[in-house]
């Protein structure tokens, strides 16, 4: 049982990206709003996988990343970040941050189980 | 008594004494000088410089007589200025000509007259310098070459006193043009400091231009903006006839303002001449109209995403079996949402490109591994339309440009061509060196129904699909042009198209080999 912290600040975003890993890929998903849910999260209960929205208020996503990683237990949680810039060095900064790939929004929900299982492999 | 005639060109004379501008003005001493001269020379009572107007002579000095003019049929001097040259009347009551003339028979009583005419360097004769006495006489020779000395000294301040009155109006229009110009004039030195400045500087900036004058020029510009300004004026010393450039310059309240420069040099006096313009309202329309745009998308794009991948999960049988119209219903909705995603899309990218926000890295490519990456990646949208894409052989083997925004380009004008093909139509892509060393060409041709000549200009420009409603089921957004356009000019190229209806089209873009 792979469990996968979802973090989105959009609830629509958040109900198709869970559904979608949880129904089509068996995911068990837990869904949060914000940077800071999600640190508290963690700080609770640990997650196999982390997909993480890089555009969300107060704390965004590569902030995000940088803290969970204080976490014990998140040092090398893979996180994969959800996001609409597309440029090749946006890309390339993401990556050096230590994320283990990039998801573009908008996502095809019936195929996001599928590239999270092949960015983690 | 017989009336002074006419000389042959009056008309030209009369134009020419008016071009003086001396008729009816003030006094002045150095013509009072030389009637005091002349009277004294020729040893009477009454000099005058006297100027023969079309009815009148009028008297610009005059010596020993009240009057200011008489009519010129009665003049003396309209005789001398006719035969254009010294006349001399020893006794006016032995002549002919004057002896029942009422200057001679009443005031001023004239009996003497000697008249040396104010001849011009052009051969015109304004009027005489003539010396006058209320008894007969005689004049010694000397005397009166001394009397033509002064009547060419006479026309020589006639010629300064207008050359001094054209400079001045001349000064007073540049003065005038500098004072009231919206625009920011300057004049500065090698040295980089103002030397002078227009009032639309204190007007514009809040300074006061003793304040522009006291600091170098850089202490008033933005330092993001140092480069420019300096590589401007570095042109210019270098011997550039002018120069443009733009930086933000600080106002007295501390603000800038953005200013777009143009300056020429005079480079033996060290000068640069310079007309700043205020762009700052420009620069904010163009800041609130990209950012607008930005906002107003990333807003569409996030409820757009969630539709889409909503309708995706239903369509994907996620939420149970479908019926079949609830089906179409859901396909009716996923293609406009595509639509609307690409649509946002492409303007998002166009205002990125034409903002300069979309950083370019050119690098050396590959060329034939990029045009197959193209064609394959496009298979699936050629294959069904039953359209064959084919890359001709013997393509040059590298291209020097940005990779994603050249296969953004390659891949709008493909999809183009096979949108605009019929089924088993054929789309060719072809490269080559052009025969202008340095620039590489990329065609792509379509066996299509071709476009207009009147419309090809029309179809780089934005939201311009020349059939809409076929454009509109094909799924375009009507930018994938504008974006092609704008990104092979960031590239320092050209694109086009060779069309014609019937014939299909050929578009192809031009970029430079390498950065030179």
């Amino acid at each position: 049982m792979t469990i996968i912290l979802l973090v989105d600040d959009e609830p629509d975003i958040l109900t198709i990206g869970a559904m979608a890993l949880e129904d089509i890929g068996g995911f068990v998903v837990r869904s949060v709003s914000s940077g800071t849910e999600a640190l508290e999260s963690l700080a609770q209960a640990l997650a196999d996988i982390i997909v993480l929205d890089v555009m969300m208020p107060v704390i965004d996503g590569p902030t995000t990343l940088e803290r969970l990683r204080a976490i014990p237990g998140c040092e090398r949680t893979p996180v994969i970040f959800l996001t609409a810039q597309v440029q090749q060095h946006e890309i390339a900064r993401f990556r050096a941050l230590g994320a283990v790939g990039v998801i573009r929004k908008p996502f095809d929900p019936m195929t996001l189980a599928q590239d999270v299982r092949e960015l983690v492999a | 008594m017989r009336a002074p005639g006419q000389p042959d060109n009056e008309e030209a004379r009369l134009e020419k004494l008016a071009s003086y501008g001396v008729l009816d003005t003030e006094r002045e001493q150095a013509f009072d000088d030389l009637v005091e001269l002349a009277s004294h020379i020729m040893g009477v009572p009454i000099a005058l410089v006297s100027l023969v107007d079309a009815n009148r002579q009028w008297f610009k000095a005059r010596v020993g007589l009240d009057a200011t003019e008489t009519p010129r049929e009665v003049s003396f001097c309209g005789h001398a200025v006719c035969a254009g040259q010294m006349l001399v009347v020893p006794d006016a009551h032995l002549d002919e000509r004057f002896a029942d003339n009422p200057l001679v028979t009443g005031a001023p009583g004239v009996r003497f007259y000697a008249g040396a005419p104010l001849t011009t360097a052009d051969g015109f004769t304004l009027g005489t310098l003539c010396a006058i006495d209320h008894v007969p006489g005689a004049a010694s020779e000397t005397q009166l070459r001394m009397l033509a000395a002064l009547s060419r000294q006479a026309v020589s301040q006639l010629e300064l006193r207008r050359t001094v009155r054209e400079l001045r109006e001349h000064r007073d229009e540049s003065q005038a043009f500098f004072e009231l110009s919206v625009d920011l004039h300057c004049v500065a030195g090698f040295d980089r400091y103002f030397k002078q400045l227009n009032p639309a500087w204190e007007r514009t900036l809040g300074w006061r231009r003793e304040e522009l004058r006291k600091s170098p020029m850089f202490g008033f510009v933005h330092k993001a903006d140092w480069p420019a300004l300096e590589a401007g004026l570095a042109a210019l010393e270098g011997g550039a006839p002018s120069a443009t450039f733009e930086t933000r310059f600080l106002c007295r309240d501390g603000t800038f303002r953005a200013l777009s420069w143009r300056a020429a040099a005079d480079l033996s006096a060290g000068r640069v001449y310079a007309v700043a313009r205020d762009q700052t309202a420009e620069r904010d329309v163009e800041t609130l109209k990209s950012d607008f745009v930005s906002v107003v998308s990333h807003e569409l794009r996030t409820p757009l995403t969630s539709i889409r991948g909503a309708l995706r999960m239903v369509d994907g049988g996620i939420a149970g079996e479908i019926p079949a119209k609830a089906g179409s219903l859901i396909g009716i909705a996923t293609q406009n949402t595509e639509r609307l995603v690409r649509l946002v899309n492409d303007i998002l990218d166009l205002e990125k490109i034409q903002s300069g926000r979309l950083d370019l890295a050119p690098r050396e490519h590959a060329l034939p591994a990029l045009l197959q990456e193209v064609v394959r990646s496009l298979h699936g949208v050629a294959e069904p339309a039953g359209v064959s894409l084919r890359i001709e052989p013997e393509v040059p083997e590298t291209v020097f440009a940005d990779r994603d925004a050249l296969l953004m380009v390659l891949t709008n004008l493909l999809s183009n061509a096979i949108k605009h093909s019929e089924p088993d139509g054929v789309v060719t892509v072809r490269a080559r060196e052009r025969e202008r060393p340095g620039t590489l060409r990329v065609e792509v041709e379509d066996a299509g129904p071709g476009i207009a000549l009147a419309d090809q200009e029309k179809v780089f420009l934005r939201f311009r699909q020349l059939d809409s409603s076929a454009a509109r089921s094909r799924g375009g957004s009507g930018l994938g042009l504008a974006i092609c356009k704008a990104i092979v000019e960031e590239h320092g190229g050209t694109i086009g198209v060779d069309s014609e209806l019937g014939k299909g089209s050929r578009f192809y873009f031009d970029l430079p080999t390498s950065t030179s």
